[in-house]
C-alpha cells in the first residue's frame, strides 16, 4: 500500500531520518513505534504529505505522489499538536465541519458518544474528549488509509477499551491504518504491524510473530522485543 | 462548499473580544474626530459668511472629513494589525490547517477567503462613517458625493495594505506579538520615511517620499483620482498578500525561489505601474487644476524642461510644488524638472529656468501667474483672457444648536450596545439554540 525509498530528512544539522526504506502492508494497522525523538511524527508527517523528505521517495497504492494534495484522496491525517477550534461549541464545530465535508456519520457521532460534550466548549474538554472528537474528524470520510500521530494520549483504561473496539470495527470494514504509539502495551492490543524506529533509523518491521522470531528465541511482548532490538 | 469557510472565517473576526475593543474605540476616535473638525470648521465659518473671497477656501471635505478619516487612519495603522494577525497566527499556533486543507479547500481558497474576511472588517469600519454623512446634511452641510467616495476608497485601499502586511507579519513569525511588532513597523515606515523627509535627516529619503503610504493616501484626500496610486496599493497588497501565503503554505518547497519570483514580478509591475499617468482631478473646487484656459493653454504646449534652483527642503519649493508643479503634472505627461547642484545653484539660487522648444527664460516667482508669462513668451502661444470658469464659491457652514449631544448618545453609547447585542447574541444565544439540536 505505501512504499518508502531511502527516506531522510535533517532539520538544521541535526539528521531526523536516516535512509528509511519500508514498505507498509494494505489492510493492517501499523503501528509506528519508538522512544521520543525517534522520528515518528516526522515519519508520519512525511507519508501525509505534509513534509517534504531532502531525499527519497514515497509510493502510494503503487503511485509516486508528492504532497498532500495528491495523496487528499486516499489519506485522512490527524496531528498529535492540532487543537481544534478552541472558541467553538463541540456541536457548533461539528455542524461547520459536516456542512465544509458534505459528511456526516450518525454512527461514528454514536461510537465516539459526543452528543454528550455537544453543549461544551472545546476549551473545556478534558484531553481524552478533544482526542474523541479529533478521531471523529480523522474517521469522518471514506478513506482508505487513516493516519493518527499518537492518538491514544490522554485515554483513561475504559475510554482506551472503548477506541480499541472502534478501531476494530473500522479495520473489519476495510480501512488500514497508520499509528504513531510511544506506549508499547498500547500498540501491541491494537496494532497487528510494527515499525520500530529509533534515532530516526528502520530498527525492524514485521508482525508481533515475525518480530518475536527474529528478536526472542520465543514468543514475548513487544516492549521486550524493543528492548531487544535496541540492544543490538 | 466554500460559504461555511466564509462563515467560519467572518465569524472568526467579528466574534472576537478585540474586536469588541476594536469597535468602540473606533466609535470614540470617529465621534471626537468629527465633533472637533465641525467644531473647527463652524467656528472658521463666522468669519467667512459675507466675506465670499475667504469663502472658497471652505470645502468639506478637506475641512470635517479627511481630519475624520484620519482618526481611522490612526485605527487601522495601530489597533487592526492586532485583530488581523489572528486569523492566520491562531491557525497556525493551534496547527489546525491540516484539518482544513483535508476538507474539500485548497490552501488557496482558504488563504483568500480569510482575506476577504478581513476586507470585511475594514468594509464594516468604513461603513461606520456614514451615519457622520447623514448628520453633517442634516446640520446644513453640503456633501461632494465623488471626492467622499474617493476618500472612503483610498481608506478601503489603505486598509488592504494593512491586511496584507498583518497577514505577512503573522505567517513568518511564530509569536503574535513578534508579527504585531513587525507589522507595525512595516505600516510605520511611511511615517518614519515622512518625518525623516520633513526633517532633512537622510536625504536619500527625499526619493522614498513620494511612494509612502501616507504620501498615496494624501492622493486620494486632496480629491486626485490617481490611477497611479490605485495600483499603488493594490499592487503593495499583492506583494505581501503573495509573500504571506508562501509562508503559510506547509505545503511548499524551495519557499526562497517563489518568494525571488514574487520580488521580480512585483518590481516589473510597480516600474508599469510608474509609467501609468492617468490622473483627473474631481475636488469641486478643482483646487488641484489650472483655470481652463490655462490648462488649453498647457495641452497645447510642446514639453517644457525646468531647471530648479533651490533646494528641495526650501519652503518656496514647497509652495512651488503644492500650487504649480502638482497642477501641471495633472495635464501635462511631458515635463521634465532637474536641480541644479554644486556651485550653479549657490550662485543662482532662488531661480526658475523654464525651456520650451530651445528658447529658454527664467523667474525668481514661484507664482502661477509670473510663470505663465514666462511660458508664453519662450511657447508663442498665448493664454485666453478673461477666463470664463465661474469661481468656487466655497461651503461655510456656522452650526448652531446643540448637535454633538445626539453624535456622542449615537456613537458612545447606541453603536457600541448595538455591537454589543450582535455580539452576545450570536456568541451566547445563537450557538445555545443550534447546541440544542444536538439533544
Amino acid at each position: 500500500m505505501i512504499e518508502l525509498k531511502n527516506i531522510s530528512k535533517n532539520y538544521s544539522k541535526n539528521r531526523v531520518l536516516d535512509n528509511i526504506s519500508l514498505s507498509i502492508p494494505e489492510g493492517f494497522v501499523t503501528g509506528i513505534i519508538g522512544p521520543n525523538g525517534a522520528g515518528k511524527s516526522t515519519l508520519i508527517r512525511i507519508i501525509s504529505g505534509f513534509e517534504f523528505p531532502d531525499r527519497g521517495e514515497v509510493r502510494i497504492f503503487k503511485k509516486s505522489v508528492n504532497n498532500f494534495y495528491q495523496r487528499k484522496q486516499y489519506l485522512s491525517y490527524m496531528p498529535e499538536t492540532m487543537f481544534i477550534y478552541p472558541e467553538y461549541y463541540v456541536g457548533e464545530f461539528l455542524d461547520f465541519y459536516h456542512k465544509a465535508a458534505g459528511f456526516k456519520d450518525d454512527d461514528l457521532i454514536a461510537s465516539l458518544s459526543l452528543k454528550k460534550v455537544s453543549q461544551k466548549k472545546i476549551d473545556h474538554l478534558s484531553k481524552g474528549w478533544h482526542q474523541r472528537l479529533k478521531l471523529y474528524i480523522a474517521l469522518c470520510n471514506t478513506k482508505p488509509l487513516i493516519i493518527l500521530d499518537e492518538p491514544f494520549d490522554g485515554f483513561d483504561p475504559l475510554q482506551l477499551k472503548e477506541i480499541l473496539n472502534l478501531f476494530r470495527s473500522q479495520r473489519s470494514a476495510g480501512r488500514s491504518f497508520i499509528l504513531s504509539i510511544h506506549q508499547l502495551s498500547d500498540a501491541q492490543k491494537i496494532c497487528d504491524y510494527f515499525i520500530l524506529l529509533d534515532e530516526g533509523r528502520k530498527i525492524a518491521e514485521g508482525t508481533l510473530e515475525d518480530l518475536s522470531n527474529r528478536f526472542l528465541s520465543n514468543s514475548g511482548s513487544l516492549e521486550e522485543i524493543f528492548i531487544k532490538a535496541l540492544e543490538r | 462548499m466554500i460559504y461555511p469557510l466564509i462563515l467560519k472565517e467572518v465569524k472568526e473576526i467579528f466574534r472576537n473580544r478585540t474586536t469588541l475593543i476594536y469597535f468602540f474605540l473606533l466609535f470614540a476616535v470617529i465621534a471626537y474626530s468629527f465633533y472637533s473638525a465641525v467644531d473647527l470648521y463652524s467656528k472658521a465659518s463666522v468669519a467667512a459668511i459675507g466675506n465670499p473671497l475667504y469663502a472658497t477656501g471652505f470645502e468639506p471635505v478637506p475641512g470635517v472629513f479627511v481630519p475624520t478619516f484620519g482618526g481611522l487612519f490612526i485605527i487601522f495603522s495601530l489597533i487592526a494589525p492586532f485583530l488581523l494577525i489572528r486569523s492566520v497566527s491562531e491557525e497556525k499556533k493551534n496547527n489546525t490547517l491540516p484539518l482544513l486543507i483535508q476538507l474539500p479547500y485548497s490552501l488557496r481558497s482558504l488563504f483568500l477567503t480569510k482575506l476577504l474576511a478581513a476586507s470585511m472588517l475594514i468594509l464594516v469600519s468604513i461603513i461606520f462613517f456614514i451615519p457622520l454623512l447623514l448628520f453633517w446634511n442634516f446640520m446644513g452641510g453640503h456633501i461632494p458625493w465623488s471626492e467622499i467616495i474617493l476618500l472612503m476608497s483610498g481608506y478601503f485601499l489603505y486598509g488592504l495594505f494593512v491586511i496584507s502586511v498583518s497577514f505577512f507579519s503573522a505567517s513568518i513569525f511564530r509569536s503574535n506579538s513578534q508579527a504585531s511588532i513587525f507589522s507595525l513597523a512595516v505600516i510605520m515606515f511611511s511615517w518614519f520615511v515622512d518625518f525623516g523627509k520633513e526633517m532633512n535627516i537622510i536625504p536619500m529619503l527625499n526619493s522614498l517620499s513620494g511612494w509612502t503610504t501616507t504620501k498615496q493616501l494624501k492622493v486620494f484626500e486632496s480629491g486626485i483620482l490617481s490611477i497611479n496610486s490605485i495600483l499603488y496599493f493594490i499592487l503593495l497588497s499583492s506583494f505581501f498578500s503573495a509573500l504571506a501565503y508562501f509562508f503559510f503554505n506547509i505545503n511548499i518547497r524551495n519557499r526562497i525561489r517563489h518568494v525571488i519570483t514574487i520580488f521580480l514580478i512585483c518590481f516589473v509591475l510597480f516600474g508599469l505601474a510608474l509609467n501609468v499617468q492617468l490622473k483627473m482631478d474631481i475636488s469641486e473646487s478643482r483646487k488641484n487644476s489650472f483655470s481652463a484656459n490655462e490648462t488649453a493653454f498647457l495641452k497645447k504646449s510642446p514639453p517644457i524642461d525646468i531647471e530648479i534652483y533651490l533646494e528641495q527642503t526650501d519652503g518656496r519649493f514647497k509652495d512651488y510644488k503644492s500650487d504649480f508643479v502638482k497642477k501641471l503634472e495633472l495635464i501635462k505627461n511631458d515635463i521634465s524638472i532637474h536641480f541644479a547642484e554644486g556651485s550653479l545653484l549657490s550662485e543662482n539660487y532662488g531661480l526658475f529656468k523654464y525651456s520650451v522648444n530651445g528658447k529658454s527664460s527664467e523667474t525668481y516667482s514661484n507664482s502661477s501667474h509670473e510663470i505663465f508669462l514666462v511660458l508664453e513668451e519662450i511657447s508663442g502661444l498665448k493664454i485666453e483672457r478673461p477666463d470664463s470658469a465661474v469661481q468656487f464659491s466655497g461651503f461655510p457652514l456656522v452650526i448652531k444648536g446643540k448637535w454633538s449631544g445626539y453624535l456622542f448618545v449615537l456613537y458612545l453609547f447606541v453603536f457600541p450596545l448595538m455591537i454589543l447585542f450582535f455580539y452576545y447574541r450570536k456568541n451566547f444565544f445563537n450557538r445555545r439554540r443550534k447546541n440544542e439540536n444536538w439533544n
